[in-house]
């Protein structure tokens, strides 16, 4: 989750490199109070301190799930005079949050909610009010590789409709490193397997960077997209470049 | 913080109370009625929040017009279940932990049958009235909260016209002060009993599918709401209609303005704070505080 | 749940003829106790003993929270923020160089600490309203502890190793705590003390009439209580070696932990035992198999024994005796 935010600050700071946003612009981070939350946040202070004169954060803070009403925060974001707005939150939150964000007439340039933002369940409650948002993603079913076109026409006739949201991808690709790992160990033994799975790669991943592999912590280290929401329902990869299908609109434009 | 910005706090704070007023007002009906404590009202909130959600999707009918098709179709699920098994409790007039536990196994059950129609993903309804305001200068009404707040009070002064302008009325409040006295003045103790959690698990139904207006929801909507609903009902003092306008004021209030001196993520430990210090201190909430007050004078 | 009561007065009363109840459910108890203490070196699997470990903690904390909800009929809806207060010192305390033992010992005694603040001000609170001030108080801990950095905040805890896992190691310390609070449970039942909770559990102003003070009592096996559950959540920081606030705090353990007492049987020795059993066994049984209906199935239990049974398991079985003894004896009065 460190690498998201750090990802997102990484994006934004690749934005202003290209003029389309100013530096020394302010964010304000409103995080979900779970590991998740407090992880993008840091992700995104570490990658501001890195790089100074990029932005500042001028504004974090936490909140608890399940929320009935955000004005108080979203009074204190108002009054921290930020231009980027980082949120990181559940759908529900999100959806909640950003019915107030609208209603209370809110701008920032740039306004993300972490890992959400295309998601059909988002799109339903929200309507055009996700338009431009981005988010930073696991999988995005629009990657231009050979495999994740072929992998979302299988999901539509196996399930019905393509998928939703990133979650499909990666337990594919996780039940194939497990398949991979129990044929290479030959038996159901669990530490003959788990031996295997170490070493397993997947060259042809559904994942960003298209290789799945695990690191001497057993992790996996893979790159973030970055998406976009575009009008009428479209959703765009702005970043990183190899697997843009779009150009990024930034600052947010005011409607 | 300019004047602005505390007005439109403010106004949010007041708005948010209307919010609560209207989900807790089922669950006090029957609190004070039978003096059970209805920790089904939760899982009653959540199915009022599906079925708007279903009529709304399903067969394109207003949000609106769902919230008052639910009145009379929870209505009717109030008495079934008060046949069913609210009926067979052991009565008293002082709360009975059997009647709690009874409805927290009621609770849970729902939730599970919420997730096996349902499933477990976010749904939430969204209409061209989700997002749109009324300003008076810069001051901002969220339409749909307005509605709810309305329906709040609407509730409650119904509900205050019931309970001393009729017949009825008067039934209840025997109920609420003794009611073995009452079956002596000709009360019919279980009809009243039985049309009172009726009205309240109505009201319940309602209240979830006002909710589903604004929030999106699960199957296990409804617990935060249902702690809430404590508060505010120790708050306003257990018995009193009123009682609970003041009590979603003061929550709501609190809530909202306490996020400006404290860090957000500890605003849930001030409902349950005040829960506790309503309880030990205020026994009879503010309203009896009030009570007291006229006594003395 | 009154009648229980009366019958077993008149067995106590009746003690100078047989054997004293308390005697008399020693053996069965103890020898329970050497079968599973034998099991592990019988060769039981480690995944069978994980299971038996986790079902010897919630038996702690279900005969815990059973000293004070079902003899003194005080139902607590918060007993987690003890289970997570001991789980949390146990861990601090175990990671800044404290003996194993003494960690599970101060996570008990800052559990035994915190429920008397948290009695003070709400057992002068009656029955429902308790329950729901109870709540207010773990929610508040549970709301506080997840913004605590010190503490690791929502992230959770974790414990440094100090050697290799041995299972077996835990699993004895949850045996021993469970024998432990069952000994203890045993203890109060038959002494004036657990007399003294049945009275307030009866009607409190008659019993403050007769002598008893409510109120200390009441703290008493509040304190009592808690301790144990404290400890049952060092015992299983132990083994766990990972918390986090919504995993030890949160409102599902206090439910799970007042559902079991209720299924077994609530105020009575061996009843929070067969509910911790049947909870224990059949949760992890029903989540493996049929995630889906979880809820639907304690939700039913809670509904059909409240209505029906609300002695529970026990209630069960009793009411059985009590139908075969009366059909034997029928005939011959006729």
């Amino acid at each position: 989750m460190d690498l998201l935010g750090y990802t997102t600050g990484e994006f934004l700071g690749n934005l202003a490199d290209q003029g389309k946003l100013k530096k020394n612009l302010g964010i304000a981070l409103a995080l979900e109070n779970t590991d998740h939350g407090v992880e993008y946040g840091a992700g995104v202070e570490r990658w501001a301190k890195e790089h100074p004169g990029y932005f500042r954060v001028v504004f974090s803070e936490k909140f608890d799930l399940g929320g009935t009403d955000f004005s108080g925060l979203l009074q204190k974001v108002k009054n921290s005079k930020a231009d980027i707005f980082l949120a990181d939150a559940h759908l529900q939150d999100y959806i909640t949050m950003e019915r107030q964000y609208i209603q209370s007439g809110m701008y920032h340039q740039m306004i993300s909610y972490g890992a959400r933002g295309p998601d059909g369940d988002a799109r339903k409650a929200l309507g055009d009010a996700t338009n431009y948002i981005f988010a930073g993603l696991w999988w995005s079913k629009k990657l231009p590789y050979s495999q994740v076109k072929k992998f979302v026409a299988e999901y539509q006739t196996a399930i019905g409709h393509e998928p939703d949201s990133y979650y499909p991808a990666p337990a594919y690709d996780a039940m194939r490193a497990l398949a991979m790992a129990i044929e290479r160990a030959g038996n159901l033994n669990k530490t003959a397997i788990r031996d295997a799975l170490r070493n397993v790669e997947i060259k042809d991943s559904l994942l960003p960077g298209q290789v799945l592999r695990f690191g001497k912590n057993g992790q996996v280290d893979l790159p973030f997209v970055i998406v976009q929401n575009k009008p009428e329902d479209k959703t765009d990869i702005v970043y990183p470049k190899d697997a843009a299908t779009g150009e990024v609109v930034a600052p947010k434009p005011r409607k | 913080m300019n004047t602005v910005d505390f007005l439109n706090l403010l106004v949010s704070a007041f708005l948010l109370a209307g919010v609560y007023a209207a989900m807790s007002v089922g669950m006090t009906i029957i609190y004070g009625v039978m003096k059970i404590v209805n920790l089904a009202h939760a899982g009653f909130l959540m199915l009022g929040a599906y079925f708007v959600f279903e009529l709304y999707s399903r067969f394109h009918i207003d949000p609106l017009v769902g919230v008052l098709l639910a009145f009379p179709a929870f209505y009717f699920i109030g008495i079934a279940l008060h046949w069913l098994m609210i009926r067979r409790i052991p009565k008293s007039d002082q709360p009975t932990l059997s009647s709690l536990l009874l409805l927290f196994g009621l609770w849970l059950v729902l939730q599970n049958l919420g997730y096996l129609i349902w499933g477990n993903s976010d749904r939430a309804i969204l209409t061209p009235r989700t997002f749109s305001t009324l300003q008076f200068g810069p001051i901002i009404f969220p339409t749909v909260r307005l509605v709810v707040f309305g329906a709040a009070v609407f509730s409650l002064g119904a509900l205050e016209f019931v309970l001393h302008r009729t017949w009825f009325g008067r039934a209840v409040r025997v109920l609420m002060q003794n009611s073995d006295a009452g079956r002596i003045v000709g009360v019919n103790v279980d009809r009243t009993a039985r049309i009172a959690f009726g009205v309240g698990i109505a009201f319940a139904g309602t209240a979830g599918g006002m909710l589903a207006m604004m929030y999106s929801f699960t199957p296990d909507f409804g617990g935060s709401f249902l702690l809430r609903a404590f508060v505010i009902i120790v708050l306003g003092g257990l018995e009193s209609f009123s009682g609970v306008a003041i009590g979603a004021v003061i929550l709501a209030v609190v809530e909202t303005f306490s996020i400006l001196v404290i860090p957000s993520g500890y605003q849930p430990a001030i409902a349950f704070s005040l829960l506790v210090v309503a309880l030990v201190v205020l026994p009879d909430g503010v309203a009896g505080l009030w009570n007291k007050r006229q006594r003395w004078t | 749940m009154e009648q229980e009561a009366a019958v077993d007065m008149t067995e106590a009363a009746s003690s100078s003829r047989s054997l004293p109840p308390f005697l008399r459910s020693m053996g069965p108890a103890v020898l329970l106790l050497i079968v599973l203490a034998l099991l592990p070196l019988a060769g039981l699997g480690p995944n069978n003993i994980r299971l038996l470990f986790v079902t010897l903690v919630w038996i702690t904390a279900s005969v815990a929270w059973n000293i004070l909800g079902g003899f003194a009929g005080q139902v607590s809806f918060g007993f987690a923020v003890f289970y997570g207060l001991g789980a949390y010192t146990t861990a601090i305390s175990y990671n800044a160089g404290m003996d194993r033992f003494f960690a599970i010992l101060l996570g008990a005694l800052v559990a035994l600490l915190a429920s008397l603040l948290v009695g003070l001000p709400t057992f002068r609170l009656k029955g429902p309203y308790f329950a729901i001030a109870t709540i207010g108080v773990s929610e508040a801990v549970r709301v506080v502890m997840t913004n605590l950095e010190i503490t690791g905040g929502a992230s959770g805890y974790r414990i440094m190793e100090q050697g290799p896992f041995n299972q077996h190691l835990h699993y004895y310390i949850a045996l021993s705590l469970a024998a432990l609070a069952v000994a203890t449970s045993m203890l109060v039942r038959y002494s004036k003390f657990g007399l003294a909770l049945l009275s307030i559990r009866e009607d409190e102003e008659a019993a403050s009439d007769l002598g008893v003070n409510p109120f200390r009592s009441k703290l008493m096996a509040h304190a009592l209580g808690a301790a144990l559950t404290g400890a049952a959540g060092g015992a299983f920081v132990g083994y766990a070696a990972f918390i986090h606030p919504q995993g030890v705090f949160g409102f599902d353990i206090s439910v799970a932990i007042l559902l079991m007492p209720i299924i077994g049987g609530v105020g009575t020795v061996w009843g929070p035992v067969i509910g911790a059993v049947v909870y224990g066994l059949v949760h992890e049984e029903l989540i493996a198999s049929f995630p889906e209906f979880h809820l639907l199935l304690y939700g039913l239990l809670l509904i059909l024994i409240i209505l029906f049974e609300p002695g529970g398991v026990m209630g069960l079985v009793e009411n059985s005796f009590r139908f075969v003894r009366a059909r034997s004896s029928v005939g011959s009065h006729s």
